[in-house]
């Protein structure tokens, strides 16, 4: 799936069993964005922001509702359909780099390219580096690189297959502000270089401005929803 | 300038796999030194099993990333199945592990975004080998994870996530498989689950081991038992 493609959340809930009752980390979640577009999820801790980005990105499967990307209703695949849709069609950036420690920068980019089987993949990946101003660290272990440098090869990492959707969980978190900057001018000129659609955890208001709308969480559910926790709500997309 | 790559020479059959002679490494923070490994000599016999034990920050996981490549000494080589590893530059090191070394460290071993399956393949993929997804597939059942081909890193138990990760490590058929408290955070009947499939593999494949721990009941399972006192191995 690398055409562009838009997300639908349809009263999305999901919900835990733990030991001291049922935790309601996400409730009544229902929005649409259009391929191409962006949007910053926004709250205080705790309040569903990365549960929310996984059931968008089919790392979580709801307890209720419809999670659909690109007209296709992952909520609902098989989990080999939904890692071959995860594969093909998305990139994630993670706050935690999750870059594997003993790879190089670009055999870390190269991860998603390898999947497919991609014979150019070493070439384009060290291409991609360059062009995120990482040209001198290709062959780099983690390491032995700087936290912003890391985060740049996390984003070519996501973004090399060229995905038709980017999710990023807090990608300018621990960076120091020209890092943030960097790392989110980089998020945004792929989205426009891709037509991409773009959602991006964040806690920082400067980064969320930056992006087309953004939706508040507290305690699982959009800011201005009145509904109790057994009534799914529409939540808030300011523009 | 870099010093030109050593041409492959033919292992003696009984040469050690690895041999490790007078290394040391210091880390620095500003004027603060810490003299981490002093002159460490150390050799690995071909097809054995060698736990290494030491008190915490007493220089195991230097060792590892020494001895895996991650990470060159400040003084002393590390030759790998004869080869100097510092001649060797980045891409080669990279070529080097990827073929030959299998890793596992205490976490952080698995892509979060790709399956139990899908993260075997890669390593595979990256090893250069051919059937990657049936090979994957086939060393997972092997492994007792059949039930868990398709689960994300994050809806695997912590044992299951390491056995994963011994799968991975397995994956490019490793002659030298470095396991780094990869039991660390499990608790003691999946630690013993893990180590089994560690040794399991050494069984059937005649890989030579190294695993670093902290619990003493696991280094007894080796034919090797190493410590790491002071900056230097001793043997136990």
């Amino acid at each position: 799936m690398n055409r562009p493609a838009g997300i639908r959340l349809e009263s999305v809930s999901k919900q835990y069993e733990t030991p001291a009752g049922v935790v309601h980390a996400v409730h009544g979640i229902t929005f649409e964005m259009g391929p191409g577009s962006s949007l910053a999820i926004t709250g205080p801790s705790g309040s569903g922001k990365s549960t929310l980005l996984g059931l968008i990105g089919g790392l979580e499967t709801p307890t209720a509702g419809r999670v659909s990307i690109g007209g296709t209703e992952i909520s609902s695949l098989p989990e080999p359909q939904r890692a071959r849709l995860r594969r093909d069609g998305l990139g994630f950036v993670f706050q935690s780099d999750s870059l594997l420690p003993f790879l190089t920068a670009v055999e870390n980019v190269g991860l998603q390219l390898a999947l497919h089987g991609a014979a150019d993949g070493h070439e384009r990946c060290a291409e991609l580096l360059a062009r995120l101003g990482l040209a001198g660290e290709v062959d780099k272990l983690p390491d032995q690189l700087s936290g912003g440098q890391r985060r740049r090869v996390a984003v070519a990492r996501a973004l090399i297959h060229q995905p038709a959707v980017i999710l990023a969980d807090e990608p300018t978190g621990s960076l120091d502000a020209g890092s943030s900057a960097a790392v989110i001018d980089l998020l945004l000129d792929a989205q426009a270089e891709l037509a991409a659609t773009l959602v991006v955890v964040t806690h920082d208001p400067g980064v969320a401005r930056r992006l087309d709308r953004t939706l508040t969480l507290r305690d699982g559910q959009s800011v201005d929803g009145t509904a109790g926790p057994r009534q799914p709500q529409q939540g808030r997309v300011d523009a | 300038m870099r010093p030109a790559p050593q041409e492959p020479q033919p292992p003696e059959a009984n040469a050690p796999l690895v041999r490790a002679e007078g290394l040391s490494k210091t880390f620095r923070d500003g004027l603060i030194e810490t003299h981490v490994l002093s002159s460490v000599r150390l050799q690995l016999a071909r097809g054995e099993t060698n736990s290494l034990v030491g008190a915490s920050g007493s220089g195991k996981s230097t060792l590892i990333s020494l001895l895996a490549g991650l990470m060159l000494p400040e003084s002393g080589k590390v030759f790998f199945d004869g080869r100097d590893i510092a001649a060797l530059d980045d891409t080669e090191r990279a070529l080097m592990r990827a073929r030959r070394i299998g890793i596992v460290l205490q976490s952080g071993n698995l892509i979060p975004f790709l399956t139990a399956v899908e993260n075997v393949e890669l390593a595979i993929d990256l090893a250069g080998g051919d059937r990657a997804s049936a090979r994957a597939r086939e060393l997972l059942l092997d492994l007792g994870l059949a039930r868990r081909l398709h689960h994300l890193p994050r809806r695997l138990s912590g044992g299951e996530a390491q056995r994963v990760s011994v799968a991975v490590a397995l994956a490019n058929r490793p002659d030298l498989l470095l396991a780094d408290e990869a039991t660390g955070e499990l608790d003691s009947a999946s630690a013993e689950q893990v180590m089994d499939l560690i040794f399991d593999a050494w069984e059937q494949r005649g890989l030579t081991v190294l695993f670093v721990t902290h619990s003493s009941e696991l280094a007894l399972r080796a034919q090797r038992r190493l410590c790491l006192v002071d900056g230097e191995v001793r043997r136990v």
